[in-house]
């Protein structure tokens, strides 16, 4: 006759001992979770005191961000997240910041400059946010072109050369320069830089990273 | 010391943060003017906010000039929040507290508090908030050139920056 094996219930004394080191990384578990569900919750407000938030004083991130994403979060976790729907929005918050425009007022066809009423240095400050906003780094003059009037070879009678034009769809891949190569007026530049412009630049650099 | 709005700066943490304080005076010409007396009211000294902006603008303008060793010409180009919510009048003393939120060669973004220190109590209320936007303009988006010398940086903040004990 066959004995059946008898089922033996794991009793505490017969568990493998729990290292030092599992008890350190599970209370170190326990004790965090609450404080990051604090600091998102917080969303980043300072206390009267004005001194960091909690998530500030987790992640060590300066005073006075808008918005940052999770420190640890891969640049394609950010792109798989983000629609073209949702960059859309996050730039819409930028411009309403940085511009002083009614959100009903940007539209993906808005043109920075004529509609929206963007200067040399609103440009500067839309840089400033939208590497804050979106965890990317953007080097001078690659989102707007600079110094492009001052060269011969590229500006002449106010309107850009075909050597000029070239030089700024290179430098500017994110711009769409149909419309614009007709009349190359220096001028015209800025009608070149719609919302849409930045919706396709912050996804090539999403991409790129 | 000329369109001089700090009287010193006590606190100065490199590319993050400086805090400086300006005493109010009744001396000061503006406030015989601001605001003068009518047949319906007396005079009241208070303080132009404008001039409280532009201490806020030398305050955070020296920490972003700090930043690079004054090499470059560092100027206000955006004011993107001026906020105050209580009257600077003689008699008190205003403490800035400008802190950078970004900085790069094109120039620089900051935040700053404002705060109305009674001497006579110590007692301190936040009566403001202003966040600006400074242009390295030698690093300027047209090329356009400018003089090679740092006129931003005048004899008078190099004062400043003396008799606060900053090199």
């Amino acid at each position: 006759m066959v004995q059946k094996a008898e089922i033996i219930p794991l009793r505490s004394s017969h568990r493998k001992q729990t290292s030092l080191y599992q008890c350190t990384v599970a209370a170190a578990v326990v004790l965090l979770i609450p404080q990051v569900f604090v600091a998102v919750a917080s969303n980043y407000r300072q206390d009267e005191a004005g001194a960091a938030s909690a998530w500030d004083s987790i992640f060590k991130r300066p005073l006075g961000h808008a918005f940052t994403p999770c420190p640890h979060a891969s640049p394609a976790l950010l792109l798989r997240q983000m629609t073209q729907d949702e960059i859309f929005t996050k730039i819409r918050g930028v411009l309403v910041d940085a511009l002083a425009v009614d959100g009903d007022d940007v539209t993906r066809k808005s043109v920075l400059t004529a509609d929206l009423g963007a200067e040399s240095i609103d440009f500067l400050d839309i840089v400033f946010k939208l590497e804050q906003v979106f965890a990317i780094k953007i080097p001078q003059g690659e989102l707007f072109p600079e110094n492009l009037a001052q060269d011969p070879r590229y500006v002449q009678s106010g309107k850009l050369t075909p050597e000029g034009l070239t030089l700024l769809k290179g430098r500017l891949p994110h711009v769409d320069f149909s419309s614009f190569e007709a009349d190359p007026v220096l001028k015209k530049v800025g009608s070149l830089f719609t919302v849409e412009t930045l919706i396709k630049f912050v996804e090539f650099k999403l991409a790129k990273k | 010391m000329r369109w001089m709005w700090v009287d010193r700066i006590i606190e100065l943490v490199p590319r993050e943060r400086l805090v400086a304080i300006k005493n109010i005076s009744m001396a000061e010409e503006y406030v015989h003017d601001h605001f003068i007396a009518t047949p319906v009211s007396p005079a009241l000294p208070v303080m132009p906010s404008c001039f409280i902006l532009e201490g806020m603008a030398q305050s955070a303008g020296i920490l972003v000039g700090h930043a690079n060793g004054f090499s470059e010409k560092v100027i206000l180009a955006k004011i993107n929040k001026a906020e105050f919510h209580y009257d600077a009048v003689p008699g008190y003393t205003l403490r800035y507290t400008a802190l950078i939120k970004y900085l790069d060669p094109a120039g620089a973004s900051t935040t700053g508090r404002v705060e109305l220190i009674d001497p006579s109590t110590g007692e301190s209320q936040e009566i403001g908030t202003i966040d600006l936007m400074f242009s390295h303009v030698d690093n300027n988006m047209a090329g356009t050139a400018f003089p090679k010398e740092n006129f931003v940086f005048s004899d008078s903040f190099k004062t400043l920056l003396r008799t606060s004990g900053i090199s």
